[in-house]
């Protein structure tokens, strides 16, 4: 239980100590991974955002570069006289300077073909519908051509003499566009892509969804399409997979460049550092359970010195002490202990002083009382046998009063050795009526002196126990003179044997003043008496020796009716028979 | 926060977002592409896209060749070192003076229509085959006899190695030219599509794939953005604009490999300013071979020598080869020609030919020829014309090119030199006689160019993962399509 109370606080303080180290790790861990989610998530958002920019800036130079290309190619096409053959080869060395230019064909007013870079016939024509204007270029809306793959055309309007002369018309390879998205690249799996105002995909970086530009697909369910900027959203794609999207959009072009990049890529970085705080705090924890576990031990090791010395103590052995060192609260509690046993010593000492002293007076008083009467008598029966006028019968009266008294010296004397050294019982067979018979004879003149009546009631038959004549004869004395001197003249002494069963019962009752029921269970003990004067050896000495004779002795009493002694042996059949089996 | 943000974050949004998800797939609407052929468990069919060339004019050289190689088989299979396999004919043995070569037929091979390989029908497709196959030189072919069940003799007048180059000559069954006895038979044709099913009987087991289709486009751009679309799932020539943006895609293979056919502008040595050796010299070395390949074919080829095939084994580095020196062009007359163009994909390549001969002052006028392409060729009816032309594997093929009689030599070419070359390989007895030859001949074409030599052209194929081919670097992967097989099958055993 103490080792358990031990362990206990140890645990408990390790367990404080680790709470006061853990409960701030906990908060500032959730501190710093509340900061570092959130923080990422801005640094990622942040950087794919800049991404994003930074590739439809680059797609929208792109297209408007090439604009500017077709422009620069008009102004040198118009008003310098060339003729056609010149023409068709400026706008193949266009062609093969620039690769984005699939075909450059130059119209007359009348839309009609003047020159071509293509070997074969033009494919391209002035665009009817309505264009996006780039500096005096316009670029057609997206179409599908003749492979099924999104093309668009530039177009300039070429002047003569502030007059339209014609066009220069170019067909933009979208595709060389495409090497363009895909060097727009925010980690290991994170794409870009473009679409045109109604959702249609034009490029996609990754090279497996290229196909879905092929197959024409629209994306205006993308929840980035029209959405205001800046945009970005967070979301699961057809195959469940989770995504971080950023948009930008391409002006004039009213494309959207959407960089889309895998959660588990985007925040990679935030969910390692995130395992390394966990790891962090969990090694933190448990390095500061085991300093706990090491100062808590030192810390209390006092603690448990003092508890140690206390149980000393209670166990009897006052020389216990503690060392104390140090200044601390704990060693004061130390030096506090160290004096409270030594006050303990004196104290006890004092008590002893105080008993021994107690004891000697009620031996001395005790001695008085039972030795002053039979010296007494004896002083007087000597002083009158001295006497020359002492008739026969009255000598023999007074031989025989000295020879009373000198057998109760004698008996006193035997209690008194028996205490000091207890006489060895000596079991034979015995008749308890016939033992109490004689007892009985031996105390009835005492009583009829005192005026009471002395009588005894055998059960029938024979009460054979295994007992010692002698001493069980000087425990009815004990009993029966007891009971004489707290009964008052009148009353009854009474001494009973039966048969209880397997045991034999012998009672003795008076009907004197009784005993205290808050004696009672001390008046077997030594030198407790409840006369007012002896020395209290009676019941003491009467008890060991029924106890020496494997009986029991027990009391009961009631004040102003009388004390009732119970003893019981175990009767010698029973005892015979036992031994056979 | 964004309804997409929610969705992103909490438990009932991620179900819900789920749910969506498969509300979604099962909505008709968002249907995936059927994978082109059907499913492996099924019949298994391999659809293979072709852009075709030469516009209006059907099924393109190429495809042809394809078909002719699934369909028909030769006696040897050259490799592209020029070295001979066997492959109908088990062996073959050439007599000590060179005058006999005995074949002997694999065994126990038929046609499609279940006609017996023997010699006695193997015999007269050679007849009438060589001439084609090996043009003059089939004049020293004195007599083609069966002398056993798969026995046959040839007796020349003489030695001659373009005979056994010639046994290269597919077989086919006579009167029908479409069965022979390849893995894959000719099935059936129906609009822009071919259909070829496997051989059940064909001697090296039956093909894993149980037909081809072959599907024809307008463009080599067109076929691959029909196989983005998923309706292909071979392209037979990865075009060089798409080549960057199929080659990193994770559900196509890539395979690559160098033909032996060259990049070249074939002159026509009726043409006065072109008659002029030196001047055709000049425009030899004023094309930047290293530069078109780099910026014309994006890299996929190797700069052009000659008409030998660097990959053919009497072919050495030393050889004397075309440099690019440009020099202004000296001639008496204005330096004018005009080429033509049959493949609209040679654009960029022909745009860039004529600039850098324009920068030596010379026009070469480029001519689109959507039509008649080939009786223009027969009649000669041109200045020049652009050609992706066979050149391997063997010398026999620049022997029809550029022998002074040779069947493909529409330029009216004749070199002396250059048809003694070619003598001296057809009767060289060993591989230093043979090589002597070559050597005798690269020099002989640098010193008295018939052609622009451009570049030799790399090919690539794309195949969907979806099947596995097993490819050796560097040859035609078509050459093992009777091999593969769906990719989830590879735990099917081999039929052979």
């Amino acid at each position: 239980m103490a080792g358990w109370r031990i362990s206990g606080i140890r645990g408990q303080f390790a367990l404080i100590l680790a709470l006061a180290a853990v409960v701030p790790l906990i908060g500032y861990g959730l501190v710093s991974i509340f900061s570092l989610r959130s923080g990422t998530r801005e640094s990622v958002i942040a950087g794919n955002r800049g991404s994003a920019t930074r590739g439809a800036e680059e797609i929208r130079r792109y297209v408007s570069g090439h604009a500017e290309i077709l422009r620069a190619l008009a102004s040198q096409l118009q008003n310098t006289g060339l003729v056609q053959w010149q023409q068709t080869t400026i706008l193949r060395n266009y062609v093969l300077q620039f690769r984005e230019f699939r075909e450059l064909t130059l119209f007359d007013e009348h839309r009609r073909v003047v020159a071509s870079s293509r070997v074969g016939a033009p494919r391209v024509s002035v665009p009817a519908d309505t264009p996006i204007m780039f500096d005096r270029v316009a670029m057609s809306p997206l179409r599908v051509d003749d492979d099924l793959l999104p093309t668009s055309v530039f177009a300039v309007p070429l002047m003569r003499l502030n007059q339209p002369s014609g066009w220069l018309v170019g067909e933009l390879n979208l595709e060389e566009m495409w090497r363009v998205v895909d060097g727009i690249r925010v980690g290991q799996r994170g794409f870009a892509l473009i679409a045109a105002p109604d959702g249609t995909l034009i490029a996609h970086g990754d090279p497996d969804k290229k196909a879905l530009v092929a197959q024409a697909d629209n994306i205006s369910r993308h929840p980035l399409i029209g959405a205001p900027e800046p945009a970005w959203r967070q979301f699961f794609d057809d195959n469940h997979l989770e995504l971080l999207a950023v948009a930008a959009r391409i002006e004039p072009l009213g494309w959207t460049l959407i960089v889309e990049q895998p959660i588990s890529e985007a925040y990679a970085n935030a969910r390692r550092l995130q395992g390394w705080l966990y790891i962090a705090a969990g090694a933190a924890l448990m390095v500061m359970v085991a300093v706990g576990l090491v100062f808590g031990r030192r810390f209390i090791a006092p603690i448990f010195t003092l508890q140690k010395a206390t149980q000393g103590i209670a166990a009897g052995d006052l020389e216990t002490r503690v060392h104390v060192r140090g200044g601390n609260e704990l060693a004061d509690l130390g030096r506090a202990f160290n004096t409270m046993a030594d006050r303990l010593v004196e104290l006890q000492e004092n008590v002893k002083r105080q008993e021994r002293q107690a004891m000697f007076g009620r031996i001395a008083a005790g001695l008085f009382h039972d030795l002053s009467h039979p010296i007494q008598n004896l002083g007087n029966s000597a002083r009158l046998l001295a006497r020359e006028d002492l008739d026969a019968e009255s000598r023999e009266t007074f031989q025989r009063t000295i020879e009373r008294e000198v057998a109760a010296l004698k008996r006193f004397m035997d209690d008194l050795r028996n205490i000091a050294r207890p006489k060895p019982i000596e079991r034979f067979a015995m008749d308890v009526n016939a033992a109490v018979a004689e007892m009985l004879e031996s105390m009835r003149p005492e009583g009829e002196r005192n005026g009471i009546v002395v009588e005894a009631h055998y059960a029938d038959g024979p009460l054979t126990i295994d007992g010692d004549r002698f001493a069980l004869g000087r425990v009815f004395r004990n009993l029966l003179t007891n009971a004489i001197q707290a009964t008052a003249a009148g009353g009854r002494v009474a001494i009973a044997t039966a048969r209880a069963g397997d045991q034999v019962q012998i009672t003795v009752a008076d009907t004197g003043s009784g005993i205290p029921a808050d004696r009672l269970p001390k008046i077997f003990d030594d030198f407790v008496t409840t006369k007012r004067r002896g020395l209290g050896l009676g019941l003491a000495i009467s008890k060991r020796i029924v106890e020496q004779l494997d009986g029991t002795i027990s009391v009961a009493s009631e004040v102003g009716r009388g004390t009732t002694f119970t003893m019981r042996f175990p009767a010698r059949d029973v005892q015979s028979q036992a031994a056979a089996s | 926060m964004s309804r997409f943000d929610k969705a992103a974050i909490s438990s009932s949004g991620i179900v819900a977002t789920l749910l969506a998800a498969v509300l979604l797939t099962a909505h008709p609407a968002c249907e995936q592409k059927r994978p082109a052929s059907d499913a492996p468990s099924g019949p298994t069919t391999l659809t293979i896209g072709f852009g075709l060339t030469s516009a209006g004019q059907g099924l393109t050289t190429g495809i042809l060749e394809a078909m002719r190689s699934l369909a028909l088989e030769r006696l040897i299979l050259f490799g592209a070192n020029g070295r001979g396999q066997g492959r109908l004919a088990e062996r073959w043995t050439v007599s000590e003076d060179g005058r006999r070569v005995q074949i002997s037929l694999r065994q126990n091979v038929q046609f499609h229509d279940g006609t017996p390989l023997t010699a006695a029908v193997v015999v007269p497709v050679l007849t009438k085959e060589l001439p084609g196959v090996m043009g003059p030189a089939f004049e020293d072919v004195e007599g083609i006899q069966a002398v056993g069940s798969h026995e046959i003799e040839v007796t020349l007048k003489r030695r001659s190695m373009f005979l056994i180059e010639g046994l290269e000559a597919t077989i086919r069954q006579s009167g029908n030219v479409t069965v022979g006895t390849g893995p894959f038979q000719v099935d059936r044709q129906a609009g822009s599509e071919e259909l070829m099913r496997a051989n059940e009987s064909y001697y090296l087991g039956k093909p894993y794939i149980d037909s081809v289709r072959f599907k024809s486009y307008e463009s080599t751009r067109a076929a691959w953005a029909d196989m983005l679309r998923g309706h292909v799932d071979m392209l037979y020539e990865v075009g060089i604009d798409a080549l960057d943006f199929v080659r990193p895609s994770t559900n196509t293979n890539v395979f690559m490999f160098d033909r032996p056919y060259t990049y070249m502008v074939v002159l026509n040595l009726r043409h006065p300013l072109l008659a002029d050796a030196q001047f055709r010299r000049d425009l030899n070395a004023a094309v930047d071979r290293d530069a078109i390949v780099q910026t014309a074919l994006n890299g996929q080829g190797q700069p052009s020598g000659g008409p030998v095939s660097p990959l053919h084994w009497a072919y050495e580095p030393s050889f004397p080869n075309f440099r690019y020196a440009p020099r202004q062009a000296t001639t008496s007359i204005k330096p004018r020609f005009t080429c033509l163009v049959f493949d609209p994909s040679h654009e960029r390549l022909v745009l860039t030919i004529q600039q850098q001969l324009q920068a030596i002052g010379v026009d070469m006028q480029l001519e689109f020829v959507t039509e008649g392409a080939g009786d223009r060729l027969q009649r000669g009816d041109f200045d020049a014309y652009f050609a992706d032309a066979v050149s391997g594997p063997t010398m026999l093929r620049p022997y029809l090119f550029w022998h002074s009689r040779g069947n493909n030599n529409w330029g009216r070419y004749a070199s002396a030199a250059v048809d003694a070359a070619f003598d001296q390989i057809r009767a060289s007895a060993t591989d230093d006689q043979y090589k002597a030859g070559v050597a005798a001949f690269q020099q002989a074409i640098v010193d008295d160019p018939p052609a622009i030599f451009i570049a030799w052209s790399r090919r690539a194929r794309a195949v969907l993962k979806r099947f596995d081919v097993p490819a050796e670097p560097g040859r035609d992967i078509l050459g093992s399509l009777r091999s593969w097989r769906p990719a989830s099958d590879k735990g099917i055993d081999s039929p052979n």
